[in-house]
């Protein structure tokens, strides 16, 4: 008895090590990721649009390799973070990823996805946003248009409809993160505020 | 930008009617023109009619021998024969009520009595200055910025923009007509309107000129009855010397302005001059979405964006808890060892 206890004892003291080393090790990616997002954020506040041309300005601003759009600023629970083009599970592992859409602040719906994380950042905090409250985009020419949330809802994995624009012709963004888990899908949609 | 004006309209036919002014009663009418008072009257049919007039009532058709009586004349802008009132005939005329007008036919010697007052006479430079007393520009129109269902829409409507300098501040007081169902307002312009088709021959039967007649001093009446006192309260003043159509920044529909008709009255600081304008507004909605570029790309689901970290976390709990459980039952089973 006292050696199944002893072997057991050691697997899951190994068990705990190696998760705890999973943890820290996250944690701490995380934690570096977001000062590399806030550097991100400052470069592209930085660029001098006007002395900066369209190729140097894809050449600078690359988070761990992915070409970033714009910044995503939402004022209500405070993040402000750099869009990258294409989205992946390493993407979103970086920052907030362009699911689907043109470019930002086109005409159309530009759907960004971002992860859920319990620390609140990146898509975190996006449940606590309410009808009425304000996000702001920012293209790589600093363009920033206003957009004002407009319709929250809950959605199956599924169903993909959150990514086309509610009203045509118009500017639309749509904020996608998980809830009650993995099993369903927060989607936040806002449009231009006019 | 559609908008009509029955300004001139308005005035074309006042020019074409000699500028009809007053009825007392149906087969009369007066116009005031300077001095003199014309008095068109369905009695008077013929070059062959005399007239008189007098203060009281006549008792009996033998008295009017006793009063002066004149005859007839020929109006030339009517191509019709009139009495009237002026500088020789006005003797027996009661300047502030009622006046009996006895007209006789000397052919059948048939007397026909009729009443006049001249109080209800108007001028004639008061009824063709109806729309034109304060300079007004119609054409202009306005063009405002809003979002409607979510689409930038460029709304553009007309406004009245007033060009008359001659004060410097101007009240407007705006009744928007009812679609449906009636109001006196909406009389109002119905019967400008039937002056402008008149007036533009668009009427399928030339109506007579005392039809004519009674269909302008019916209207002006109207006008009269419904202008706005100087001192109402509910005048509004006249910013930036602009009246912008009714709820021009409220409407979210074309429709809303689909035949939307509205009377403006407009008076000058002192309240001195009041006029109106007749108008129809319509509004021209321009979306101003640019090109949308449209991305062929499929999707068929939602990428996975739970935290991952959080499922580790409960896994590193459970093994801590299991651990401790281990603990426990192997401190238990060397308790057993020991006792044993």
């Amino acid at each position: 008895m006292k050696k199944i206890c002893d072997i057991i004892l050691i697997l899951l003291i190994i068990g705990a090590i190696i998760f705890g080393v999973i943890i820290g090790t996250e944690y701490i990616r995380r934690e570096k990721n977001e000062d590399k997002l806030s550097a991100v954020v400052a470069q592209i506040e930085n660029i001098n649009t006007e002395t900066n041309n369209e190729e140097n300005k894809q050449e600078l601003i690359k988070v761990d390799g992915y070409d970033v759009e714009g910044i995503i600023e939402i004022p209500k629970i405070d993040i402000k973070y750099p869009i990258v083009s294409t989205t992946s599970d390493e993407a979103m592992k970086v920052a907030i990823t362009k699911f689907w859409g043109n470019n930002i602040n086109d005409i159309g719906n530009y759907t960004m996805a971002g992860h859920n994380y319990k620390n609140g950042t990146m898509f975190g905090k996006t449940k606590y946003l309410e009808i009425g409250d304000k996000i702001k985009m920012t293209d790589l020419e600093l363009n920033t248009v206003e957009y004002e949330v407009f319709k929250i809802y809950t959605i199956d994995p599924d169903d993909v409809t959150c990514i086309e624009s509610v009203e045509p012709n118009s500017r639309e963004i749509t904020l996608i993160t998980c809830t009650n888990g993995h099993k369903n899908r927060l989607v936040t949609k806002a449009r231009e505020v006019l | 930008m559609k908008k009509t004006s029955l300004k001139i309209l308005i005035l074309s036919i006042l020019l074409l009617l000699v500028v009809p002014c007053v009825a007392n009663a149906a087969t009369e009418i007066i116009v005031k023109q300077g001095e003199e008072y014309i008095i068109y009257s369905d009695a008077i049919n013929g070059n062959n009619v005399s007239f008189a007039f007098s203060k009281t009532e006549l008792e009996n058709e033998g008295d009017l021998s006793n009063i002066e009586s004149f005859a007839v004349r020929k109006d030339n802008s009517s191509d019709r024969y009139v009495a009237y009132i002026n500088e020789t005939t006005k003797a027996n005329v009661n300047a502030e009520g009622t006046t009996y007008m006895y007209v006789k036919d000397l052919e059948t010697n048939k007397v026909t009595k009729e009443t006049i007052d001249l109080k209800s006479a108007l001028d004639k430079k008061e009824v063709e200055s109806i729309t034109k007393r304060i300079k007004v520009d119609t054409t202009k129109t306005e063009t405002t910025t809003k979002t409607i269902d979510g689409v930038k829409t460029e709304v553009t409507t007309g406004k009245i923009v007033i060009t008359d300098e001659s004060s410097p501040k101007y009240s407007y007081m705006i009744q928007v007509l009812p679609k449906e169902g009636t109001n006196e307002y909406k009389e109002l312009m119905e019967l400008a309107k039937q002056i402008n088709a008149i007036a533009n021959n668009e009427v399928e039967k030339e109506p007579s000129f005392m039809e004519k007649l009674e269909l302008m001093n019916k209207f002006y009446t109207l006008y009269k009855a419904l202008e706005p006192e100087a001192k109402d309260s509910a005048w509004l003043p006249v910013e930036n010397m602009e009246i912008m159509q009714p709820n021009f920044d409220k409407a979210e529909d074309e429709k809303e302005y689909d035949n939307q008709q509205y009377i403006v009255f407009i008076k000058n600081e002192d309240g001195s001059v009041i006029d109106a304008q007749f108008m129809t507004c319509e509004a021209k909605y321009n979306p101003l979405y640019e090109k949308e570029t449209i991305t062929i790309k499929e999707t068929s689901k939602l990428p996975v964006t739970f935290d991952s970290l959080t499922t580790i976390i409960i896994i590193f709990a459970v093994i801590i808890v299991a651990i401790i459980i281990v603990l426990v039952i192997r401190k238990k089973a060397n308790k057993k060892e020991e006792n044993k």
